[in-house]
């Protein structure tokens, strides 16, 4: 008879059944000959080949084990696992045949024989094993109550059976507590792996997937499960996948809860674990620890130890030997597990370990490909400059200040910052690094407020990256306002202060607010020169952007005077060809040729870039600007061979474009190329530098931004100047608004 | 599917009424087999073929009348089978354009006169206040027919898994998978946790009630896919037969999490 389950469903839940029932569809072409409907045939005392079935030792997801006694050709027990209905036995039983002389070269203490393989009369496969009358190795160790050095010794061992077959060339695939069975052997314990070789049999084409398909053995293994393996997509599984699980198994020994709570994760579904395996870090064993509250007493407890003894021991070193084997990138795990091994044994016998804290680049790519699926390709690097050198900031805060400071900023970072990339996701089909900084920027109004200095840093470090999304305005703002926090706490001569003064006036005047940046610039010099040298980087740095200001205000008589000035302390007291001097000598430069005086100012920039080409260590960045200005000279003074090779050459644009560079300041520096070889009239280069300029910024920056403006219009005036008007006209159609001004 | 042979149920769409007919073999007397067969017929297909009729505007007892009829007529003169076109081969599709010729003859007022007695009919047993589904009157005939071929198809899946579960003396198996996994669909109700699951059945642990709900679910799976192969022609149609399955359901329907 037929019940009535579904009458009254909705059409969508009748379909979710049947997408249930449908999964996986491909792997059932071999079972047409049992009934579909056979849930196990085999009953204690039936016959399957050679074996004589006793009891159940256990049902798995995919199987059932049962113990069996073999009697030709030699009487053993032996462990018979048979597959569950509804997988291919063919294809099964034919990969383990493949697998089959490799696990034949497999002769370990600690590993588990296969004897034998076939199919039962309803054609569903089973392994016939060494039988392993032992406990899981976790299970074994908490209940003997071992302390951690005995549970070490034991893991040495199954790193060493776990090496064994790799060298052999077999990956097990499925190493967890239940594959590692303990016995005691004259007295001793002794590990054995077990169902080597059986996982990539059974799973074959399902490698990973198994994870999707069979939602409800998420209880099972995923915990263990490398993230190369958790994502679907990748069948490239190494011997590195089982380094990653030992890790796993690792963490667990050492403190009694797996390396991801799965309880709390299993409630957003499977694509959400599967998220979890592959972006995020475990918590150090020790951090894990320590929020046990009570259940950590226990976990001390089988340990034989008190629990503050144990986060000790785990927080000075141990604990980074299962992070190390638990990363992410498999390159930058144990390359083999015998390394693993030699680190366990280095740690017994006190020798430095080769695992470590992560290093910062390390958090920072984490960030990023936490959010990878959100964040965009080139959005990624911006981030990962961004929070460069925001981390930068932090550690050069932390040296000054406490470290509940950059503790605090590190914590908005990873929490507020890239948490609001979910945020902005669900209500903008693009994530910019601006957005992010919008919604994270709205965040931490209200936090903070008892601490203040906090509060301003965190400010100053959302200032400097509007900055470099060049959205000048929000970069002010929300310097300004950390420049206020800490001038209450700290009055005026605080030298930090003064540096983010110095910035905030370099924002005005990039914003072309040239009253405001001469304005705060004035009061920044004037601080600066009552609390440091008069060689102070920072005071010349200062002063330079002062006498920038009133360049551009066409005040030069007041701008030489600053330069001049500033470069004759330099070269009296730290040398004629120190490094302090191009920057001064560049803004002098600027003001002859203001003047008229092109020789003049060619000649004082030409002696800046070589003081730079005398060394060869000199920093690009600091260069950058004197060797540009000097290709800017030669260009409008028509020596374009010159220009061109400071272009390519000094500031290596040709590689820099190949190595995939997207700065806004390489970006500047291609458009003042491309506007080179047009006047020029070599438009053909002309033409390859600024379309590729401009489809960097469209992409990068997207449509509406100056940058891309910029190089929209340099294409126009290329066009034009090259009688193709047609042309001009298509890229005229592009721009938003009247157009900027082009690059010089 | 192998079966091509001949039969005198005419065709290559004969394979459907083969399958049928080989379950019920057992019976000898051909005029016990014809019913045994309408009776399976009816037990299997009625909702799909009733939901079409109620669409269509027959009310519950014409519906009903016609529904028993038509698989009257499919076993007895095999002509609708044998003039629906074969080359579908899909019983689902082969049933559906067999009923709407059978709906257009009933009109006719001469084949409506020839109509068996409705005291010869096998029984359909359907409460004449059955509920039925928003979606029979929400969607086209078709749609309302394929709904009811989808219901019917896990009903029959169901109910064979529960009924081996207990021959098995697995009953607590079912339980678990009815509990964990069908009813929550079924009825859009709260899941209970593999906890509450252990503590209602006693099962020691909840990795082994886990199991025990897949054993069920990879049994489920088997069975809807054989019964599924056992509804087309040949292997070419079930991509087809699935395609079509699916593009009845709404799109927002995909399983999301």
């Amino acid at each position: 008879m037929t019940t009535d389950f579904t009458s009254g469903s909705k059409p969508e839940r009748l379909k979710e059944l049947l997408a249930l029932g449908l999964e996986e569809s491909e792997v059932e072409e071999e079972t047409q000959s049992s009934s579909p409907l056979d849930l196990f045939m085999e009953k204690p005392g039936s016959r399957i080949g050679r074996y004589e079935l006793k009891h159940v030792l256990g049902e798995g997801a995919m199987a059932v084990v049962y113990l069996a006694q073999q009697q030709q050709p030699v009487k053993r027990q032996v462990a018979l696992k048979i597959l569950k209905p509804g997988m291919d036995s063919k294809a099964i039983i034919s990969r383990f045949e493949a697998e089959r002389q490799a696990l034949a070269l497999l002769d370990h203490p600690n590993v588990a024989h296969i004897h034998d393989a076939g199919a039962t009369e309803d054609k569903r496969p089973y392994f016939a094993m060494e039988y392993v009358e032992g406990l899981p190795v976790t299970e074994y160790c908490d209940k003997n109550r071992l302390p951690i050095k005995e549970r070490l010794h034991l893991f040495l061992m199954v790193c060493r059976a776990v090496h064994h077959a790799h060298q052999k060339g077999i990956i097990h695939r499925d190493i967890k507590p239940s594959n590692i069975l303990v016995s005691l052997q004259d007295g001793q314990p002794v590990p054995k792996v077990i169902d080597f070789g059986l996982a990539k049999a059974i799973s074959g084409s399902l490698s990973g997937r198994t994870l999707v398909t069979e939602q409800d053995q998420l209880l099972g293994t995923p915990e263990y499960m490398s993230p190369e393996q958790a994502d679907m997509a990748n069948e490239d599984i190494d011997t590195r996948s089982d380094i990653y699980s030992l890790g796993a198994l690792l963490y667990v020994l050492l403190t009694g809860v797996l390396p991801f709570d799965f309880e709390t994760l299993r409630k957003d579904g499977v694509e959400h674990i599967r998220q979890v395996i592959r972006d995020n870090d475990p918590k150090t064993p020790s951090t894990r620890l320590t929020n046990l509250g009570d259940k950590a007493h226990k976990v001390a407890e089988t340990r034989r130890t008190e629990v503050a003894t144990l986060v000790k021991r785990l927080h000075k070193e141990l604990e980074w030997i299962p992070l190390k084997a638990m990363r992410k990138e498999r390159s930058e795990r144990y390359q083999s597990a015998s390394e693993l091994a030699e680190d366990i044994e280095g740690y017994l016998e006190g020798v430095a370990l080769t695992a470590g804290p992560p290093s910062t680049m390390y958090r920072i790519k984490k960030i990023v490909r936490r959010n990878r699926a959100l964040i965009t390709g080139i959005a990624a690097v911006i981030a990962v400059s961004i929070v460069g050198t925001v981390i930068s900031t932090v550690f050069a805060i932390k040296a000054n200040q406490q470290a509940r400071a950059s503790q605090a900023i590190s914590d908005f970072l990873t929490k507020d910052l890239f948490a609001s990339i979910h945020e902005v996701a669900a209500t903008k089909s693009e994530i910019t690094v601006e957005s992010l900084l919008d919604v994270s920027s709205e965040h931490l109004k209200g936090k903070f407020d008892q601490e203040p200095l906090i509060k301003a840093s965190i400010r100053s470090v959302i200032g400097i990256a509007y900055y470099k999304v060049g959205n000048f305005e929000a970069a002010q703002s929300n310097m300004k306002r950390a420049i206020e926090l800490r001038r209450d706490c700290l009055g005026h001569n605080d030298f930090q202060t003064l540096e983010l003064m110095m910035w905030l006036g370099w924002y005005y005047m990039q914003d072309s607010k040239y009253d405001e940046a001469e304005k705060i610039l004035v009061e920044t010099v004037d601080d600066m020169r009552r609390t440091v040298s008069d060689v102070n980087w920072n005071l010349l740095e200062a002063t330079s952007r002062l006498a920038w200001v009133y360049y551009l205000q066409e005040r030069f008589d007041e701008a030489e005077k600053l330069q001049a000035e500033a470069l004759e302390v330099v070269q009296r007291k730290l040398g004629p060809n120190h490094l302090y001097a191009p920057n001064h000598m560049e803004g002098l430069a600027f003001v002859y040729w203001e003047r008229g005086d092109r020789e003049k100012a060619l000649e004082i920039n030409k002696k800046a870039v070589e003081i730079y080409q005398r060394d060869p260590d000199v920093d690009m960045g600091m260069a950058g600007g004197n060797i540009k200005s000097l290709a800017w000279m030669y260009t409008e003074l028509g020596h374009f061979s010159e220009a061109e090779e400071l272009y390519l050459n000094d500031l290596k644009l040709k590689s820099r474009m190949d190595d995939g560079e997207e700065s806004i300041n390489f970006l500047r520096r291609v458009g003042e190329l491309g506007t080179m070889y047009r006047k020029w009239e070599k438009y053909d280069e002309a033409e390859k530098w600024l379309l590729k300029a401009e489809e960097i910024a469209r992409r990068v920056f997207g449509n509406d931004h100056q940058i891309t403006n910029t190089g929209v219009n340099n294409l126009i005036v290329l066009y034009e100047a090259w009688n193709k008007p047609e042309q001009a006209n298509q890229w005229r159609a592009k721009m938003p608004e009247p157009a900027p001004e082009p690059s010089r | 599917m192998g079966y091509h042979d001949q039969t005198s149920m005419g065709g290559t769409a004969k394979a459907f009424l083969t399958t049928h007919w080989s379950l019920i073999k057992d019976i000898t007397s051909d005029d016990q087999r014809n019913r045994a067969l309408i009776d399976l017929l009816i037990q299997r297909y009625w909702k799909p073929v009733y939901f079409y009729l109620r669409r269509k505007g027959y009310d519950n007892e014409q519906a009903k009348d016609l529904t028993q009829g038509f698989f009257h007529e499919v076993v007895l003169s095999r002509q609708l089978v044998q003039t629906a076109d074969p080359a579908r081969g899909r019983f689902r599709s082969l049933l559906l354009s067999a009923m709407e010729r059978y709906v257009i003859d009933q009109m006719d007022k001469e084949t409506a006169r020839k109509r068996i007695p409705k005291e010869k009919l096998v029984s359909l047993d359907l409460a004449d206040h059955w509920d039925l589904p928003d979606v029979v009157f929400e969607s086209s005939p078709a749609d309302s027919y394929n709904y009811g071929w989808v219901s019917a198809l896990l009903d029959q899946i169901l109910s064979q898994v529960q009924a081996k579960c207990r021959e098995q003396d697995m009953e607590i198996h079912w339980n678990i998978f009815h509990d964990r996994v069908v009813r929550p669909i079924v009825e859009d109700a709260a899941c209970p946790s593999l906890s509450e699951i252990c503590k209602k059945y006693g099962i020691e642990n909840e990795k082994k009630a886990s199991n025990m709900m897949i054993t069920v679910k990879r049994c489920f799976q088997a069975a809807l896919k054989e019964c599924i192969r056992n509804t087309v022609a040949s292997e070419q149609n079930i991509d087809e037969e699935l395609r079509e399955i699916m593009r009845f359901f709404p799109k927002r329907a995909q399983h999301s999490d």
